[in-house]
Parts: structure tokens; sequence; C-alpha cells
């Protein structure tokens, strides 16, 4: 008992431990006591000289969910070894409470009394929640749902800490829950089985090994911020690898030469099965031309569902490589040190680590990344984190990307999109630093970037999440991308022109005929000719239609940027989806297209527009707001005023920026 | 001519499945277009593909 400044603090001493795992009665005791007494603050008493080691128990109270403080004992034998231990940063980033002693010396023990009465008067702990991988966290949420379901909740016991017990197959927590539920468990036991086989049949190691890792990787990300070492010691092989990978001056080169590798690889290889793709979805439609009588549903099967679902679905090979060649990264461990690179550039534009995790998922897709916004708890950071996500292109602009940039720069595609993603990702840089300095200024918050050890990727794990990607992107285009198309299609075709042309195209027609018929003209320039005035008349009819009008009336706005009023139909029809701003262009130009070929989209484009005019159109895609889904869900989010903005500035710079690279660029390239 | 009014009710079927599709995925936690692109979208999928 001590009474200290008119509070009389009961201390009690629990046994000396490791951690809080079930396997030794001294660790049940100190657990059960934690859980069951409640005690207003936990001191866990640290060796500094071997902080790894021992913070493993902090991570494990950090779980728990206990007001905690951190004693670092023995600081002096730390400085004296020429360490430096960044206490504040270390604090901010662990969650709790950091004091230095040297308690062979009675050193800091008014400080530890200090920080005892202020965490236990504090009424709101700031939890910080350690992450366990992409694999364990979704088993963590099936084996919730079922706790939740069979309503086996101990109330003592935060129900994230509950499941990630189960999957530890921590005995007591086991126990617990069989006595008190009795029949229930077995629907827990069954569903945190097949978790565990899943887990280690994918990963390689059980549930326990993997949790373990992530708390070390966590702990090892903490000190990598907060504590400096020098000197040379003994390092594992992870730690080789880490000194070359999070290098402060080779880590961004090479993070960008993966990532450029990556794209190569997506963009030869998918070339060639997407090229077949291509070739059966062109044959099928002449079939469907010879089978079925030309008229209305004709144009709607060929022009639209067919060219325009096909034109989506072709590109299914890149993105099966996209998802191969990410899953190895993130599974392998690398995806951790790219995040911990660029947390390095996080900080110096004033946004802090745990906004690169709602960035990085950005880079899949939008709407989850805003989401995932909700874990930076200062709200200024949320949002400036939410107005930049747009710029962390999203998967769904890929097919955008593979069409222009295998139309106009076949021979150099894989790099012409990775200079799109790159320019993303400086553009966000550089708005991040402009709305911190203006709209939404103020400090960041530290955070933990979680380094895992390395592993060889299993191919079943790869297999099973590509396949799984795979097929949802293939079932999308059926239904989502479909239903759109569809409805494209009636806003290409009506109204219908009847008799409106403003040229008698018939009398042309006819004049040409005769002319070949009296010899005047050859074969193949009365094939020309027919096809010219046919595409004049097909080209008359589109501008006709509903979307034709609405495009012509915008046209103006977007001529300074090159682009014609397809180019803007299809922009705007990219805010349902942007997959669909390739079915749109696939639907214009079959419509548009004559004769009995069918033309390439690629080739069309190529007649149609210029390769500046074609990367612009890929940096107004990467530029502008995201789909309708996203944008519903930053309303969610952010509130309709900050909703507004984001359309109106993304709208605005993606305008100016193409107008400049048009306007620049016309100057340069004839 | 017989083709407009099958094209009227093709139009009027997939106008109806995106507002129903729209409408069902607002008032889930998170609306999404059911994309491939990221984990936190495909979590109602993978367990079809959880065999134990």
């Amino acid at each position: 008992m001590v009474d200290y400044k008119g509070y009389r603090i009961n201390i009690v001493d629990l046994p000396g431990i490791y951690s809080i795992t079930a396997y030794s009665l001294e660790e049940i005791v100190t657990r059960n006591f934690i859980i069951n007494e409640k005690p207003d603050v936990v001191i866990d008493v640290v060796d500094s000289s071997n902080l790894e080691r021992n913070l493993y128990l902090a991570t494990q109270l950090m779980e728990l969910g206990v007001p905690l403080i951190l004693a670092f004992n023995m600081t002096d034998i730390v400085k004296k070894s020429g360490k430096k231990i960044d206490i504040v940063l270390l604090s901010e980033l662990l969650g709790a409470s950091i004091v230095e002693m040297v308690g062979s010396k009675g050193l800091g023990s008014k400080e530890l009394l200090e920080s005892v009465i202020r965490v236990a008067k504090r009424k709101k702990e700031k939890k910080v929640e350690l992450q366990y991988g992409r694999e364990v966290e979704n088993e963590i949420s099936r084996i919730i749902s079922v706790l939740k379901e069979q309503k086996a909740l101990i109330f003592n016991f935060d129900v994230r800490w509950i499941a990630v017990k189960l999957l530890e197959q921590d005995r007591e927590i086991i126990d617990t829950i069989k006595k008190a539920f009795g029949p229930k468990y077995s629907k827990i036991d069954e569903t945190v089985m097949s978790s565990i086989k899943h887990i280690t049949s994918i990963l390689r190691d059980p549930p326990e090994v993997i949790i373990a890792d992530s708390r070390y990787g966590f702990i090892k990300g903490a000190l990598l911020e907060a504590y400096k070492e020098t000197g040379s010691e003994r390092l594992d092989r992870s730690e080789k690898i880490d000194r070359i990978l999070t290098n402060r001056i080779l880590g961004i080169p090479i993070f960008a030469i993966i990532i450029w590798l990556m794209f190569q690889f997506v963009f030869s290889l998918g070339k060639y099965p997407a090229g077949w793709l291509e070739l059966g979805f062109e044959k099928l439609s002449i079939l469907v031309t010879n089978v079925v009588p030309q008229g209305l549903l004709r144009s709607l099967l060929v022009d639209g569902i067919i060219s325009g679902v096909g034109g989506v679905i072709t590109f299914t090979p890149n993105i099966i490589l996209l998802f191969f060649a990410i899953a190895i990264l993130e599974d392998s461990g690398y995806m951790a040190r790219a995040a911990f690179v660029m947390d390095r550039v996080m900080h110096k534009i004033g946004l802090h680590g745990k906004s690169f995790i709602p960035l990085v998922i950005g880079f899949g897709c939008t709407v989850p990344a805003y989401m995932g916004s909700r874990i930076l708890e200062n709200k200024k950071d949320r949002l400036v984190t939410m107005h930049i996500n747009t710029f962390m292109s999203c998967g769904a602009r890929l097919p955008v990307y593979i069409l222009f940039a295998g139309a106009f720069f076949p021979a150099a595609a894989g790099n012409v999109i990775f200079s799109i993603y790159f320019i993303g990702i400086i553009i966000a840089v550089i708005m991040a630093k402009i709305l911190r300095a203006t709209r939404f200024k103020g400090e960041s918050d530290p955070f933990v970037m979680e380094l895992p050890a390395y592993r060889i990727p299993t191919i079943k794990g790869i297999m099973i999440h590509t396949w799984e990607r795979a097929w949802m992107y293939v079932k999308k285009a059926g239904t989502i991308i479909l239903a759109i198309t569809i409805l494209m299609w009636i806003l290409f075709t009506f109204p219908m022109i009847g008799s409106n042309y403003s040229k008698d195209y018939t009398g042309q027609i006819e004049e040409i005929e005769q002319s070949y018929k009296s010899g005047e003209i050859t074969d193949p320039e009365h094939h020309r000719e027919i096809t010219a005035v046919e595409a004049e008349m097909a080209g008359e009819r589109l501008a006709y239609s509903a979307a034709g009008r609405m495009g012509r009336f915008l046209e103006p706005v977007f001529k300074p940027l090159g682009f014609d009023w397809k180019m803007v139909v299809a922009t705007i029809s990219g805010v349902a989806a942007k997959e669909v701003i390739v079915s749109t262009m696939s639907t214009l130009y079959s419509i548009q297209g004559t004769g009995e070929e069918s033309d390439s989209l690629k080739v069309a484009l190529n007649e149609h527009y210029t390769p500046l005019v074609g990367y612009n159109f890929m940096l107004f895609t990467l530029l502008y707001f995201p789909c309708m889904a996203a944008m519903v869900m930053f309303r969610k989010e952010a509130g309709t005023k900050e909703m507004l903005f984001q359309i109106g500035y993304t709208l605005l710079l993606a305008w100016v920026v193409s107008f400049l690279v048009f306007q620049i660029g016309r100057i340069f390239i004839k | 001519m017989w083709e407009i009014p099958l094209i009227i009710v093709i139009g009027l079927v997939a106008l109806g499945y995106l507002i129903i599709f729209f409408i069902r995925q607002s008032k889930k936690k998170s609306i999404c277009m059911d994309c491939p692109y990221a984990d936190e979208c495909k979590k109602h999928d993978s367990d079809r593909f959880n065999k134990s």
C-alpha cells in the first residue's frame, strides 16, 4: 500500500512472466487476476536492454485492453551502451505510458507514481489493435460472427480477444466457453477447427505461430521507429534482407523497380491470352451477325453485349496476373516492407503511417479504402487520406489503361501504365501537402508499421486468392457491367434518326453503286467509298442519340483537352464503374463500325485519336473522382459537403492537368 | 417493329437489376460493386473457397 498525493495506491505484485498464454500456472494466475479483478492500472516492468523479447508481454496486455504503463527498467545500461529510445514516440506507437527507471537506484519511482495516478484517472484508453495479416484476420472475423450468432460472449473478455485465443487453442478459454455454453460450443469448435486448418494449409504454420510472429513483427516495427542501435549485432535472415529493402536510400527505388517489373509481367505475359479472348469475341460477333437477322436485336447482341462485356472480359488474363503478382508480394511479407518504406514519405507530407493502410487498399478498391480510413482517429488525417485516395488508381481503372496503352504504345505498354500509377502517387503527395497546409492544418499521429517475418508463399494460397478474384471479376462483368452496357447501348441507339440525316446518304450510295456498275470505279474504291458513307451515317445516328446529344452538349468543355464527345460519354459512364469506360468505347465503336469485318477497338482508337490524346485520357481517368459506390461511401464516412468537395476538386484537377498535358504536348508532338 | 417492345423489356430488366442491386448494397455496411480488387470486398465470398 502506498500513499501518494492524497491517493492510496494498492499494489499487487504478480508472478514474473514473459507472456500470458495459458501454458504455466504463473501465466494463468496473472491473466485471471487482470481479467477478474480489473485493476485500475497494470504496470509491466520491462528490461530495457532486451526490448524485443520483453515487449511481447506488453503486446498481449495491449490486446487485453487494460490501462497499461510500461516501466522501462535498467535504462542506465541502455544509455551506457550508446543506444537511444525515443520514449515519447514509442509510447504513442504502443498506446501506453512509458516511464524510464533504474530500479536498483530508486530512480523513476516518483514519475511512475505520477503516471499511475494519471492513467487511473483517464476514463478512455486509446487502444492499439494488432493486425495478424489477411488470412488470420479473415478467420478472426468468421469466429467473431459465430460467437455472436451463438451468443457465446463471456462478459469479462473482448470478443476479438476470445477469437484470437481460440485460434491459439488457449486451453483455459476453451474450457471456460465449454463450461459456460455447453452444446453451443460444438458449432464454435467446428468453425475454429476449420479456420486453423485453412490457415495452416495456406501459411504452412499453425495460427499460434503466425499470431506470435505478428506480435514480434509489431514490436520490430515499433522499435525500428523509436530505438536506435549502434554497433554490429548478429542479424537473422529477415533483418539482413530488411537492411536492404527498408534502407533509407535504396528502399524507394527498389519498391519502384519491383512495381515496374510487376506491370511488365502483367502486360507482357497477359497480352497473349487477352489477344485470344479478343479473337474469340470477334468470332462470336461474326457468328451472331450471320445467324440473327439485321436489326435492333442484332445490334444489341453484337454492338452492345458482345462488344461491351467482351471488351471488359478480354482483360481477365491481365487482371489474373496482377492479382497473382500482388498475392506473391503480400504473402512473402514484402508489402509490409513497402508500406514501411512509404511510411517515411508519408511522414514528410504530414501523413503518418496509419494513412498508408487505406491508401494501399485504394490500389484495390476505393470503397473499402474509405471505410478503412476509420482507423485514423484524427479527423483531419482521415479527411486528407480520403481526399487523396482517389489518386491511388483502383483496380477497375486497369482495363482502361491496358486498352489505351495497348492501342497507342504497344511496345511500351507496361512502362506507360507504370507511369500512370507513378503520376497518381506524385499527385497524391502534392495534394496531401497542399490540403495539409490549407484546409486541414494540424499534426498527425504516429503509428507502428508491422514487419512480419519473410515467408515463401504457398502455391495453394496464391492460387486460391487469384482464382477468387478472377471469378469475381468475370461475375462483375456478367452482371453489373452487362446491365450498364445494355442501358448504354439503348442511350446510344435511341432516339433513332429515321430520315433526319443532314445529307442524302441514300442518294450518295446509289451514285457510288452506279459508278461501280458502269466500271468508273474499281472494287476496292467502291468498298472504300461505301464504307466512308456508311461510317458518316453511323456517326450521325450516334450523334442523334440521347448519349450523343449529351456528349455533344458537353464536348466544348473537353475539347481543350483533346477529347471528342465519345470520350466525354465514356468518361461519364465511368461514374457507374470505371471498367464501363471500356465497354462504352467498345459499344460506341462497334455501333459505328461498318462492313462485314469487325474492326478491333484498338484499331478504331488509333484511327480516331493520337497517342497524346490516348495518354491524356488515361490521365483524366486516373484523376477524376472514383465510381458512384465509392462516392456514396465517401458521403457515409465524411458527409455531403466533403463528398461534393472531392467531386469538385478532383474534376477540376483532372481538367487542369489534362489541359496542360494536351496543350503543351501539342507543341512538341505533331 | 417487334424488336422495340423486346428492347424496352430488356432495358427495364437491366435498370431494375441495377436499382435493386444498389438499394441492397446501400443497406450493407460497405456499399460495393462486387469488385474483386480488394480483400475487404471479397470477404463474403471467402467462405466458398475455405474447404476444410
